[in-house]
């Protein structure tokens, strides 16, 4: 609970984190983000769909449907420019954050 | 293979999804893909669908971003813009049909008048016309309540989240419209004329099919009955040797305000009053009357602004069919000038109207001292 806690508001940093030059879908980017994260992240897909729409709507993500070999078709997202930069202003403030909350850590750990 | 729990799940999130039909079809598939790659990765169909939570709540998050005040506002604009073009377009529609209605059946009761012989007036005196007018206006409230709920929906909200506001908010706008601005009098044509606003309103909002909406069937209405116009037109040229409509036999149509009351100072002779006139103050009328320098009210008490049914045709009279003002007020006096208030159009049948300022003599009797004019009660013009 506590680790949910620490990560709220995250998902979308971690959603861009894994999205470059290709488009992936849903189920894809939830995949990624546990993989890439050593299973450390393992989103909640109830949060994870709304996240990418909402991304979608404020222009960081594109979505396309395109029919699969096998199984329904599935909603492929690509990141836009706009996300790009979204990815990287959030990257710093996220640097700033979690280097700020380390060094508290480390002083409260010396004290 | 798709299990009976991910049906329900799924019928569950479509009924809560608050969107258009096309975008709630579009999350259902991404949902149902995302299931069917969970269940290939040989997870549990109850585990992925705990792990997206459930129905409600994965609605309510879908939906949040898009709910916000703003959005509501946005959604609400939009209906109100796309309602507009669809009410003047059923208001001219609605006013044209009825337009060929009337014109035809007042040509065919001509007709039947004459073929029949008997005594009868078409009339639509008594504010009947306005009732008809507002079958127009309902018509196009009609369109404009289909057309502002389906913008509203699309802007993001549940259909039948939106019909109740549509149907309340219109019906008040409608209502406060019809009474505040057109200010109606109070008859039963102007009952059937504040009914039939907002109904028409909140009858596009919850009935959109009741009217087909398909272009086509109006300009074919059009198109179909605009031949009968000349039909109409000969039939009321070929009426016009018939009966005429004969005023009542109860109604002095010369009566004058001789028959109010008698002059106080004939006035062939002198004028007690400088000038008179009437304006509006809200919803009542305010006669206004300044004294000449030389008259005197002297020996005149209970100076009061009575209001008359009228008839304001060339040449200019009273009905005789009422003894007694409909309405009357107090006459204030500063100096020379003298006012006084009067509600014109909240009385039954109440259609024109004429001011007068009387006062009672020595004898008791109440004397005419002038008129401030007449007018229209409001809403009330002809078809």
């Amino acid at each position: 609970m506590a680790k949910l806690d620490l990560l709220k508001g995250t998902l979308p940093l971690l959603v861009l984190s894994v999205m470059r030059d290709d488009e992936v879908y849903g189920y894809e980017i939830a995949q990624r983000i546990r993989q890439r994260s050593g299973e450390l992240f393992a989103p909640s897909e109830g949060s994870l769909y709304p996240t990418l729409h909402r991304l979608e709507r404020d222009g960081a993500l594109t979505a396309t449907w395109r029919a699969s070999e096998r199984g329904p078709r599935r909603r492929y997202y690509a990141i836009t420019p706009a996300g790009q930069t979204l990815f990287a202003d959030a990257s710093r403030e996220w640097d700033a954050l979690s280097s700020g909350v380390t060094r508290m850590a480390r002083r409260a750990s010396n004290a | 293979m798709p299990d009976e729990s991910r049906d329900r799940y799924l019928a569950a999130l479509d009924r809560l999804l608050p969107f258009p039909r096309e975008r709630r079809a579009e999350i259902l598939e991404e949902i149902n893909a995302h299931l069917e790659d969970s269940v290939e990765d040989r997870l549990t169909e109850s585990g992925v669908q705990a792990r997206l939570g459930s129905p409600a709540d994965l609605a309510g998050a879908l939906a949040r971003p898009e709910q916000s005040v703003g959005r509501v506002f946005a959604a609400a604009g939009a209906g109100v813009r796309a309602s507009i073009f669809p009410w003047i377009y059923g208001y001219l529609f609605a006013s044209l049909m009825i337009f060929v209605a009337f014109f035809l059946t007042a040509g065919m009761v001509q007709l039947a008048v004459r073929a029949l012989s008997v005594d009868f007036v078409l009339n639509t005196y008594g504010g009947w016309n306005s009732a008809i007018t507002a079958l127009a206006i309902a018509f196009g409230l009609f369109h404009a309540g289909r057309a502002m709920t389906d913008a509203v929906v699309t802007g993001r909200r549940l259909r039948s989240e939106v019909r109740p506001w549509v149907a309340a908010i219109g019906t008040a706008l409608a209502a406060g419209v019809l009474v505040l601005l057109v200010d109606m009098p109070q008859n039963a044509a102007s009952a059937v004329a504040l009914t039939l606003a907002p109904a028409g309103l909140a009858l596009g909002a919850y009935r959109p099919d009741l009217f087909r909406r398909r272009h086509e069937v109006p300009w074919m209405v059009i198109v179909g009955l605009l031949p009968l116009i000349p039909i109409g037109v000969l039939i009321a040229a070929s009426a016009e040797s018939g009966p005429i409509a004969e005023p009542a036999d109860n109604v002095d149509w010369r009566h004058g305000p001789e028959n109010v009351g008698p002059w106080w100072v004939d006035p062939t002779t002198a004028q007690p009053l400088a000038t008179s006139s009437w304006s509006d103050v809200g919803h009542a009328i305010q006669g206004q009357f300044t004294l000449e320098e030389s008259a005197s009210l002297a020996g005149l008490r209970d100076l009061r602004l009575e209001a008359w049914h009228s008839d304001l045709s060339a040449p200019w009279r009273l009905d005789d069919r009422y003894d007694q003002p409909f309405a009357t007020a107090p006459i204030r006096r500063n100096g020379a000038d003298l006012t006084g208030e009067v509600v014109t159009t909240r009385d039954p049948d109440v259609n024109q109207w004429e001011l007068m300022l009387t006062g009672v003599g020595p004898d008791g009797t109440r004397y005419v001292l002038g008129t401030a004019g007449g007018g229209n009660s409001a809403f009330t013009g002809s078809v």
